[in-house]
């Protein structure tokens, strides 16, 4: 089972990235290749410590301990295509993103950051 | 006819019903629609038919402010002016670029598009382009082209005419001069430099030009009606030199003169990256050959876009899309999210480059420096100055650029590094568009601008003036179609003038 964050909008606040454990085989449900959606998570807290506002989209998410992949892979595509139609986006190293594709990447980096 | 000051006798005063002052688009084209009119016409150019660099270095001024270039590169002092090195891009304003916009302090121009859209379609002829269509394609089969929502993005065209035997676009020298000769009641003097505008006593017309060669031979001109037609810069330089009777300079009572000057900031935003078999769907933004004109196609943000946003007017051009090298130096995201939007991966790319309104603003001026060239004139001092709204613009309808492409399914946009910031700031290598305007604005209220909606200085009643120094705001297209097309407007109400005069004398 995979344990989410229950709100990656807090740690972005500041809050203990390590209180989210992740079992990172949950990842490649969601993501077309999880490496490079790390990555970018990683460039977006890079670019953004210390002064980071969560993507908007971010502390919306319905993370439980319990939410399995797929109703999150469900989830994400549903609000990106959303944040489309609400002409949303945000910046990831350059590239222009839904805030939901982008909160994804940052919590596929914090989780990785929080098991490693 | 075509004279030349330096052999012309001119011991006695040059006598016209109208003097134009400089021979550039503006110029060329009042004094042109005014061949067989049956008054005298007389057109005082700098310059000689060919470049010459003594009259060339009367150009000279110095910059402050934000970078620009040298004053002396950016327009060309011979007959035909800067249409003997323009990209020949042609394009109206659009509608929102002649209202007021609450939004933008000084918009508005004292007349709406649709009063201009006879003359933009009579400058078509003489601009010798195509059909006269700019918000759709005029050939039958257009490319595909993505549905951009219309409420946020629109696509149109500049024109750019290429004439034999180079296929360069049109010259007003080369196409009008023959013409020009040949006319009985035109006369251009050539090397003819105007020193001075001289006032009445009461400053309120114009008495006499005072004119000079390069060598120091002298003439005065008289005439009913001057046209100051000499660009952006001159125009402003020219009153601000003419202060005999007003020390602010001539027409400069509210400190207008020369202020506002307006550029359209160029620079490259960015990347497209879009899927494979997907780039076809960008065809219609790639240039495009109709009626021997070449068609090039640019985003625009539609006017509810800009209205909301509270952004400029701007646009987006596709460069070539290519196929992406296998050896990318960063990894590409297609579609990031398994279920999400986006294509499985990125196969093409097309830079992106914007060219943009800028908001026009008082302390962005012509002013004279205390150097002189070598007629003993005061050079001109430019301070280019921008605003934040004017990078904010770029990067707000980049975004929605990126937005519209990622929403479509079509691929992604990244965005060039200096609009990754939170408050972006234009980089260092932003550059104009050789293009000087806003420094003799219109506007129906005197305190508010140099020229009347007629172009009419306010306070002097027999001089006009011609060119893209009248323009109030700038829009984001090329300014030399404008140019024409108010030209082309001034040169029918020059007519009705005498045509009123006449009747009036002879009652």
């Amino acid at each position: 089972m995979t344990a989410f964050p229950a709100s990656v909008g807090k740690v972005l606040e500041g809050q203990d990235a390590a209180a989210f454990p992740l079992d990172t085989e949950g990842l490649s449900d969601i993501f077309l290749d999880p490496l490079q959606a790390i990555h970018l998570g990683r460039h977006y807290l890079d670019q953004h410590e210390g002064k980071a506002k969560p993507p908007l989209e971010w502390a919306a998410l319905p993370l439980g301990q319990q939410s399995p992949p797929s109703r999150l892979a469900e989830y994400f595509a549903k609000t990106s295509r959303r944040d489309l139609q609400g002409g949303k986006v945000q910046l990831v190293d350059g590239w222009v993103m839904t805030p939901t594709e982008a909160g994804a990447c940052v919590w596929a980096a914090l989780s990785v950051r929080a098991i490693s | 006819m075509i004279s030349d000051l330096r052999t012309r006798d001119s011991d006695q005063p040059i006598l016209a019903d109208i003097c134009i002052i400089g021979g550039g688009a503006a110029g060329i084209t009042i004094a042109h629609e005014l061949i067989g009119s049956g008054l005298s016409v007389c057109l005082l150019e700098s310059g000689g038919v060919d470049y010459d660099p003594p009259t060339q270095t009367l150009y000279e001024g110095i910059t402050t402010g934000q970078p620009y270039f040298p004053l002396d590169a950016t327009r060309l002092r011979y007959f035909g002016g800067s249409t003997n090195h323009w990209s020949g891009w042609c394009t109206p304003l659009m509608d929102i670029d002649f209202k007021p916009r609450p939004w933008l302090k000084d918009s508005g121009w004292p007349f709406s598009a649709e009063h201009l859209h006879p003359f933009y379609e009579r400058a078509q002829h003489l601009c010798r382009l195509a059909s006269y269509a700019y918000d759709r394609a005029p050939w039958p089969e257009d490319p595909p082209l993505p549905a951009f929502d219309p409420a946020l993005i629109q696509r149109r065209f500049w024109q750019v005419s290429q004439v034999e035997p180079w296929d360069m676009p049109v010259s007003f020298s080369t196409a009008y001069r023959p013409a020009l000769e040949l006319a009985d009641n035109v006369e251009v003097i050539l090397h003819a430099n105007v020193t001075s505008i001289e006032a009445t006593e009461n400053a309120q017309a114009v008495d006499h030009l005072r004119v000079s060669t390069l060598e120091g031979k002298t003439a005065r001109v008289q005439a009913q009606y001057y046209i100051l037609a000499c660009g952006g810069i001159e125009n402003a330089r020219l009153l601000l030199l003419s202060d005999s009777v007003e020390t602010a300079g001539l027409g400069n009572r509210h400190d207008l003169v020369g202020r506002y000057f307006q550029e359209h900031p160029h620079i490259p935003v960015g990347e497209v990256f879009v899927g494979s078999l997907l780039h076809d769907r960008l065809q219609g933004l790639q240039p495009h050959e109709h009626e021997e004109v070449v068609f090039l196609a640019g985003l625009f943000p539609a006017e509810d876009f800009q209205r909301r946003a509270r952004i400029l007017n701007t646009s987006i051009m596709l460069g070539d899309i290519l196929p992406i090298q296998a050896e990318h130096p960063i990894p590409l995201p297609g579609r990031l999210l398994r279920y999400g939007p986006g294509p499985l991966s990125l196969t093409h790319s097309a830079p992106l480059f914007a060219r943009s309104e800028q908001l026009p603003d008082p302390e962005s001026r012509i002013l004279l420096s205390h150097d002189r060239d070598s007629l003993g004139l005061r050079r001109p001092h430019l301070h280019w100055k921008l605003n934040d709204i004017d990078c904010e613009t770029i990067s707000v309808f980049t975004k929605l650029v990126g937005a519209e492409i990622a929403r479509l399914g079509l691929g992604r946009v990244r965005v060039a590094d200096w609009l990754r910031e939170e408050r972006p700031s234009f980089p260092p290598d932003l550059y104009g568009g050789n293009h000087h305007m806003g420094t003799t604005r219109m506007s129906e209220d005197p305190r508010k601008g140099v020229v009347d909606a007629d172009c009419r200085v306010h306070s002097v009643h027999n001089l006009f003036i011609a060119g893209s120094s009248v323009f109030p705001t700038s829009g984001a297209g090329n300014p030399t179609f404008t140019i024409v097309a108010l030209a082309l407007r001034l040169a029918d109400h020059m007519k009705d003038l005498f045509t009123l005069d006449h009747a009036y004398y002879s009652r």
